[in-house]
């Protein structure tokens, strides 16, 4: 069972769209460039499954600039993820095997796919 | 401004950075990758755990993010809308948000009907700005006969001037507004050559060019030159420095062959008109 640190950092990445969508990508290609990430995360922002949610207007830009400086870091204070802010490597991190079960039912939510699964939540994070 | 010579020259001139397009979704679309791999750009896919439906694309150029087209715009960019270019759906359609996109970038082998799209969308800013010059090519006028109603329509409800251009195997009626240019009577001021080159420039490539009065915005042009049947290479461009170089040659090159229809263009080219009405004699079994 996971301690209750663990599951408030897990909660605290989720807990903005972007981070979430950096953790999607990486779920299919563990590991891929700053500039694929913004515009994978942009493009959902506009086009994607993110469009319906806001009708914020997005930058490319300022989406890249966000990702190098808080949430790409962040993820990787967590060990999600490991970022060379250098070279603008972005890999796949370490997600426990909870974490993975709440990121995919997020995903589905994200992306429209049914209702939030409460129950397989916290069935998840009892695990 | 370089200088446009002839419009295969134009289409050269039509060159941007390096484009790259990625789709996402759950797995590639393959009619749309059929598609996007006529055009000259980088074609990737990149998977993400989402129903084809909430699927995108997006278009990236020299480093430059441009935009993004959603998965519900997909069965429009490869089977365009047929409307005429005041209908709202051609500004609506996934076709027209793609093809600002893609601008700039050469492609291989388009058919007719996504010419006629892109076409239309350069027609409708025509129609919406309702000003400046706008120069159709249709290769063949009877190809200009199947869109006569619609030409009709910008001359009519517009101040557009309206030039078309074609080799004459019909005759058109006289529209106000529109003069109608055949390249048969140009006498190139090179000297002879310049005859049977013009025709067969006309021949030989769809345009569409709208000047945009002045609005460098609004200016947009399409050049193809037909390479089969059903298959036309070229490229379109919001490059107004290069659309003025178009619109300049084409000015330059064909007088109207309609003294009729040019009355409402006669204005702005009153000085090139009276150079020209000089050199044309004896070509005069052409005004009908």
């Amino acid at each position: 069972m996971p301690t209750e640190d663990t599951l408030s950092t897990l909660f605290r990445a989720l807990s903005h769209p972007h981070r979430r969508v950096v953790l999607y990508y990486l779920g299919e290609h563990e590991t891929t460039s700053l500039d694929a990430l913004a515009a994978c995360v942009t493009g959902w922002s506009e086009s994607g499954p993110g469009a319906d949610a806001g009708a914020t207007p997005v930058d490319y830009e300022h989406v890249r600039i966000r990702l190098h400086h808080t949430h790409l870091p962040m993820l990787a204070e967590s060990g999600f993820v490991t970022y060379d802010a250098e070279s603008g490597e972005v890999r796949l991190g370490d997600l426990p095997p909870f974490a993975e079960s709440v990121v995919s039912t997020a995903v589905a939510t994200d992306a429209g796919d049914g209702e939030l699964d409460v129950d397989a939540l916290v069935a998840s994070s009892e695990n | 401004m370089a200088g446009v010579d002839s419009v295969a020259d134009a289409l050269d001139q039509i060159r941007g950075p390096p484009t790259t397009v990625t789709t996402y979704g759950p797995e590639r679309d393959e009619s749309l990758h059929a598609f996007l791999g006529r055009f000259d750009v980088a074609l990737g896919h990149e998977s993400l755990p989402i129903p084809a439906s909430a699927g995108y694309l997006t278009v990236r150029r020299g480093g430059e993010y441009r935009g993004s087209v959603p998965a519900s715009a997909f069965a429009d960019v490869v089977d365009p809308p047929r409307t005429a270019p005041w209908d709202s759906a051609v500004r609506a359609s996934g076709y027209s948000d793609l093809g600002t996109l893609l601008a700039e970038a050469q492609f291989t082998s388009l058919t007719r009907s996504h010419l006629l799209a892109t076409s239309r969308e350069i027609e409708d800013r025509a129609f919406r700005v309702g000003q400046g010059t706008l120069y159709a090519g249709f290769q063949s006028l009877s190809a200009y006969r199947d869109q006569l109603p619609v030409y009709e329509r910008l001359a009519a409800e517009t101040d557009l001037r309206v030039h078309v251009y074609g080799a004459p195997d019909w005759t058109p009626p006289a529209v106000e507004g529109v003069s109608v240019h055949t390249g048969a009577t140009t006498e190139d001021s090179d000297g002879s050559d310049g005859k049977a080159l013009s025709s067969d420039e006309l021949g030989a490539f769809w345009f569409v060019a709208f000047d945009g009065e002045g609005d460098d915005e609004m200016a947009c042009a399409l050049v193809a030159e037909q390479v089969s049947d059903d298959g036309y290479r070229g490229a379109w461009t919001y490059d107004a420095a290069l659309v003025r170089g178009i619109t300049a040659y084409l000015d330059a090159t064909y007088e109207p062959e309609n003294a009729d229809g040019s009355d409402a263009g006669e204005g702005s080219r009153a000085p090139g008109e009276s150079a020209g009405a000089g050199e044309r004699e004896g070509t005069d079994e052409h005004n009908v």
